[in-house]
């Protein structure tokens, strides 16, 4: 591959920082004495000081120590949620789109049913029967996850399977599955990689935008989201509260996207 | 005419989808718990009381009767009055999907101004510095919760500047007008930034294939070559992402509107489906399952138009 | 500033205002007014002239007009009096609809509306009202006697929220002479409080007949100062000035719309950008922020709102009366007021807030005691402690928060809370079938006496004692005491059966009251005349915008 480049110094500043991130999430001890849901009713709403370097919520919560132990649930999230509708839903619209005909109406028509769902309908139907919690979390998103992926790879795909080398791959007598994984599929990973960075982040904040559905992480539970969330009441008096988790989210996020970009870079192949 | 047999298929199969969406919307809504007469009623209310309303509001027949005539109402679309706000559902839809449908055109709008020339500029130039600044700028927009962005850009053009009122619907339709620019704002910078993203990837994906190295070297012009072969196979990717995230914003924004005041869809529908009102979400969920069924089909349809290989089949 | 807001507030001369929390529950502090009492009347014997509690008319008549814009977060629902038990309904209710009495401001009397005197036989059970002379409902067409038989007689029969309140009652009928005769069936010292409840609020007959219940939800005509122009559902509703109310003058705006605006933040920022005039129901996080900003008033109106959390008494480790004694004592109620409420509240000691006739101040302050609660528990077999759930409506951000601080709390006791966010609708149904440990609540009281509230929390058959399941020699005790005290006519007496009733209460513990808060609105200084009685109800009728 003629631009196969050297990695670059922002991948290597986006390793940094995702590294910190893992850290956090194994060994949250390391970074603060403080435990991130012991209240404190006698320092509430405490800018940050040297005591509290992030200051502290309207329960007296060290809000630097919920930013830091809440690395560990958003990087569940991020990836679990996203992981498994971005595979579910590629390899439907794998399907759809290169079978095209039968294969497509159908699945076309389940995505339909799934689509005509407003978000919400769906997940206060899902936690309302299986209960609240962050299992019940992960299925919803699951559930509800998968749409998108599915109708972004078959669009690519009803393209990409009109080029010549899919044709070039089938006149060699290559069985479908090894044409649409082996060939079709890399050529349309990078939109699926990019849309899946911006969902793990989207993830992240559905959580705790969605817990007034119900949807929550349970309390006490840190977790970024949910921290920027209840911080709202605060934001005029008490911007601390939402400013440093919101950082950090960002922060992830640009990283996580940094390194997969890289990532999908690297996956494209060129026929 | 092939096109003509194509989508008359398509609508002859929109009838079981939409027979499964109301069979599911109605024993879905009836598996959740949380009675709509003790909501009426109130806490206080006794085991008669609750029982009594229960009757009134026909919910002590058979589900299968209730079943049938929601089915009726759906071929007539005359849904009857919404069991917690007494008002004829359809007025009700419609009052509120006009600000939605509002919102959501002015957004995509918004999302395609803003995605469009910069995705493209960002892939044309995506080895320069200025693409890899546009790449994360959309990023950290898609990290900033809706809600944040809404209440900054009221906090600096509403309150401070006055350039818009701070959220409201306002009552003519320049109001109306003035009331969607903050929100289409907030709403398209989310949608732009993975718009943005997927277009500047297409295209260096498309610069890089051999067929347009091919292309340059019979000597065809760039722009020929941009407009032929980029936007062919950059289009589609892009108006799939757009339809998507049109279909998730009819839906309503709960944030948006809820920041903004605006009186929409999304509010209706959370309060509708907390307080439990069947009527109210049943016909919603409807209503909106044809709209997104017209929306999956038009945006199949353009498909073919935006990339002739692609048939309609 | 603070200062600055605070004199401009007083010399407005607003009443109910009780900037030190809500404490005064006496009739005279809170409603003194420096304004005349209004002309009424009142005949009867045993029934004091009612002082009115009107709010200090503005300076000058140049005032008078203008619209006043009003941001709340949730619309109102059914404005159908009898079919609706919902605070956002109520609280508009009141100036559309009038009772033939209503409650004063202060919500401790009962005084003149439609009815502008009344006479009580010598045996308490026969009341004759006296329709005002000239009284015209809002579409001009005049108050009848039919009228109001027709509006009482169905706010007795209705089977919707109320159903039961009027039980006392006996027959209702056209008197002559434009006098309504209500005949009971036993002396009731709670009867005037119940007529003046906003379900009773007088429509004109002909205009139920012809729009029916559901227009009657949407659209009801009645006697108040304002009437509804426009209302679109969960947005706006836009009140209009009733050129027939009888009081002369009154209302002094034009025009009151409600506006809906869900997010805090937003609605805020409209108040400071003078978008709109007032704010209701501030957060009380935001109140001290709103106290120092330039041209805001805030008020605390003094309220029936009381906090507390409801105990199942069936609960597999609740049903242990000195259970739920170890969880009082190791709940720190001045806590959840600094951090829930912003210190705005007052701790409670009884359900009642003060502002309920009957309510018992005198309970002895509780104190966390977390030594006599473990050995409490100990005593009850757990000495371990054990866990339970409490099931809190998502996006109830009070709630949650009180939820999490008591989690702390009760851990101290050795006792878990597990907190579940779940939808409110399901929540409140596990809540109604028993099937919950512990919940967290509030109520508001709906009329001027202490009979609903008590007869709800105490008397088994009427809502399982506010679905506690409360069903001991406690609870009998209690409910004697309250089905006493609802009958007594003899004041002091009465006050002695709620008295003891309350005090069982505490001992027993079928539920923790925590706080009464106030109710909080924030208004610019042009808007002044404005109240909100402890029921909630809005008075706007003094109102006036300054330019």
């Amino acid at each position: 591959m003629k631009n196969m480049k050297k990695l670059s110094p922002a991948f290597w500043a986006a390793a940094a920082v995702l590294s910190v991130v893992l850290l956090m999430a194994l060994f949250p001890g390391l970074f603060t004495r403080y435990d991130p849901i012991e209240q404190d009713i006698l320092s509430l709403l405490k800018p940050p000081s040297a005591d509290h370097i992030f200051g502290t919520d309207n329960l007296g919560r060290d809000v630097a120590s919920r930013v830091i132990y809440s690395a560990r649930l958003d990087l569940a999230i991020g990836f679990l949620a996203m992981l498994i509708p971005a595979v579910t839903g590629t390899l439907v619209g794998l399907l759809s789109g290169y079978y095209g005909g039968r294969v497509d109406a159908v699945i076309m028509r389940i995505l339909d049913i799934f689509t005509a769902f407003p978000t919400m309908v769906l997940v206060i139907g899902i936690v309302a029967i299986l209960g609240s919690g962050v299992k019940n979390l992960f299925i919803a998103i699951w559930l509800v996850g998968w749409r998108e992926y599915a109708r972004l790879v078959r669009s690519d795909v009803l393209v990409e399977k009109n080029n010549e080398y899919v044709a070039a791959a089938r006149s060699l007598g290559y069985s479908d599955l090894r044409i649409m994984l082996r060939h079709i599929l890399p050529n349309v990973i990078s939109p699926v990689i990019v849309y899946a960075v911006s969902d793990i982040m989207m993830c992240m904040l559905m959580g705790a935008s969605l817990s007034f559905l119900g949807l929550g992480v349970p309390t006490p539970t840190p977790e970024w989201g949910a921290i920027i969330s209840d911080g709202k009441n605060y934001m005029m008096t008490a911007w601390w509260i939402i400013t440093f988790p919101g950082i950090m989210l960002a922060l992830t996020g640009i990283s996580i996207s940094i390194v997969g970009n890289e990532l999908s870079k690297r996956l494209s192949r060129r026929h | 005419m092939d096109e003509f047999t194509y989508i008359l298929k398509r609508i002859l199969q929109m009838i079981p989808v939409l027979l499964i969406v109301t069979l599911a919307i109605f024993f879905g809504m009836r598996m959740i718990p949380g009675d709509p007469a003790l909501l009426l009623v109130g806490n206080r209310a006794s085991d008669e009381t609750i029982a009594a309303m229960r009757a009134k509001l026909g919910l002590d027949q058979p589900l299968i009767t209730q079943y049938l005539l929601f089915l009726r109402s759906c071929l007539t679309f005359d849904f009857g009055n919404s069991l917690t706000l007494k008002a004829p559902v359809t007025e009700l839809f419609r009052q509120k999907a006009v600000v939605t449908v509002s919102l959501t055109l002015m957004t995509i709008l918004f999302a395609v101004l803003i995605s469009v020339p910069l995705g493209y500029y960002a892939g044309l130039h995506h080895d320069q510095p200025a693409g890899a600044v546009i790449n994360s700028i959309s990023l950290v927009f898609v990290s900033v919760p809706e809600f944040l962005i809404g209440l900054l850009l009221l906090l600096v053009f509403a309150l401070k500047l006055h350039w818009f009122p701070v959220g409201d619907w306002g009552h003519t339709l320049p109001e109306h007008i003035r009331s969607l620019i903050l929100p289409s704002l907030t709403g398209a910078l989310m949608t732009s930034s993975l718009v943005m993203r997927n277009i500047s990837d297409n295209v260096v994906k498309v610069l890089s294939y051999d067929y347009v190295d091919f292309a340059r070297s019979k000597g065809l012009s760039e722009k020929r070559i941009r407009n032929s072969y980029i936007l062919r196979n950059v289009m589609i990717p892009a108006v799939t992402l757009l339809a998507m995230r049109m279909t998730y914003m009819l839906a309503g924004s709960i944030v948006i509107e809820s920041v903004f005041a605006l009186p929409g869809i999304g509010q209706m529908m959370l309060n509708a489906i907390l307080s439990r009102d069947y009527s109210l979400v049943q016909a919603t969920v409807y209503l909106f399952a044809i709209i997104v069924l017209v929306m999956n089909l038009l945006t199949d349809i353009s498909y073919s138009l935006l990339d002739p290989r692609v048939k309609l089949k | 500033m603070k200062k600055k807001v605070l004199s401009l507030f007083l010399a407005a001369s607003m009443t109910a205002a009780l900037l030190s929390g809500c404490g005064s529950s006496g009739s005279g502090s809170a409603a003194s007014t420096a304004a005349p009492a209004a002309e009424t009347e009142a005949a009867a014997a045993g029934t004091e002239s009612a002082e009115a509690a009107s709010t200090e008319a503005p300076a000058a008549d140049a005032a008078a007009g203008g619209t006043v814009v009003i941001d709340r977060t949730l619309d109102s629902e059914i404005l159908d009096p009898v079919m609706t038990a919902n605070n956002c309904d109520i609280w508009v209710l009141n100036m559309m609809v009038e009772g033939l009495v209503t409650s004063s401001d202060d919500g401790q009397e009962i005084i003149p509306a439609v009815a502008d005197k009344w006479d009580v036989s010598d045996d308490n059970l026969t009341y004759t009202f006296h329709i005002r002379d000239g009284i015209k409902f809002s579409d001009g067409n005049p108050v009848t006697a039919e009228d109001c038989v027709y509006s009482v007689q169905r706010a007795k029969d209705a089977e919707g929220p109320w159903l039961g309140m009027l039980d006392m009652v006996d027959t209702i009928e056209d008197g002559g002479d434009g006098t309504v005769v209500i005949k009971l069936k036993e002396a009731s010292p709670s009867f005037l409080s119940a007529l003046a409840m906003f379900d009773c609020g007088i429509l004109e007959k002909s205009y139920c007949e012809e729009v029916g219940d559901d227009g009657l939800a949407e659209k009801p005509i009645g006697t108040g100062p304002f009437m509804l122009q426009e209302w679109t559902k969960g947005d706006r509703m836009v009140f209009v000035k009733n050129p027939y109310y009888w009081e002369e003058g009154k209302p002094l705006v034009d025009e009151v719309d409600f506006d809906v605006v869900t997010d805090d933040n937003t609605a805020i920022m409209q108040l400071e950008s003078g978008q709109v005039d007032a704010v209701s129901a501030v957060p009380y996080a935001r109140l001290a922020e709103l106290e120092a900003a330039d041209g805001i008033t805030v008020t605390k109106f003094d309220s029936t709102d009381v906090r507390f959390i409801l105990i199942n008494c069936q609960g597999q480790y609740t049903s242990d009366k000195k259970v739920r004694q170890a969880l009082a004592l190791a709940t720190d109620k001045a806590a959840i007021n600094t951090a829930v409420f912003a210190g705005e509240a007052q701790l409670a000691e009884t359900f009642l807030a003060p502002a309920i006739p009957y309510s018992y101040q005198d309970l002895p302050a509780s104190t966390v005691d977390t030594d006599k609660a473990k050995e409490l528990l100990a005593d009850a077999g757990y000495p371990n402690g054990f866990s339970i759930t409490v099931q809190v409506g998502s996006g109830d951000t009070a709630v949650l928060q009180i939820a999490t601080l008591l989690q702390q709390q009760w851990a101290a006791i050795g006792v878990t809370l597990d907190i579940q966010q779940i939808d409110l609708a399901t929540a409140r149904q596990n809540w109604k079938d028993g099937n919950y440990d512990v919940f967290i609540s509030n109520m508001t009281s709906d009329m001027t006496d202490i009979s609903e509230l008590a007869g709800l929390v105490t008397i088994a058959d009427q809502a399982h004692c506010w679905r506690t399941y409360w069903n001991d020699e406690d609870q009998q005790k209690a409910e004697a005491l309250t089905a006493a005290g609802n009958a007594e006519m003899d004041e002091t007496k009465r006050a002695d059966d709620y008295k003891q009733m309350q005090e069982i209460m505490a001992d027993a513990v079928p539920l923790i009251p925590l706080c009464y808060v106030p109710f909080t609105f924030a208004a610019s200084d042009k808007l002044s005349g404005y109240s909100q009685t402890p029921l909630g109800i809005y008075n706007f009728k003094n109102m006036s915008k300054a330019e």
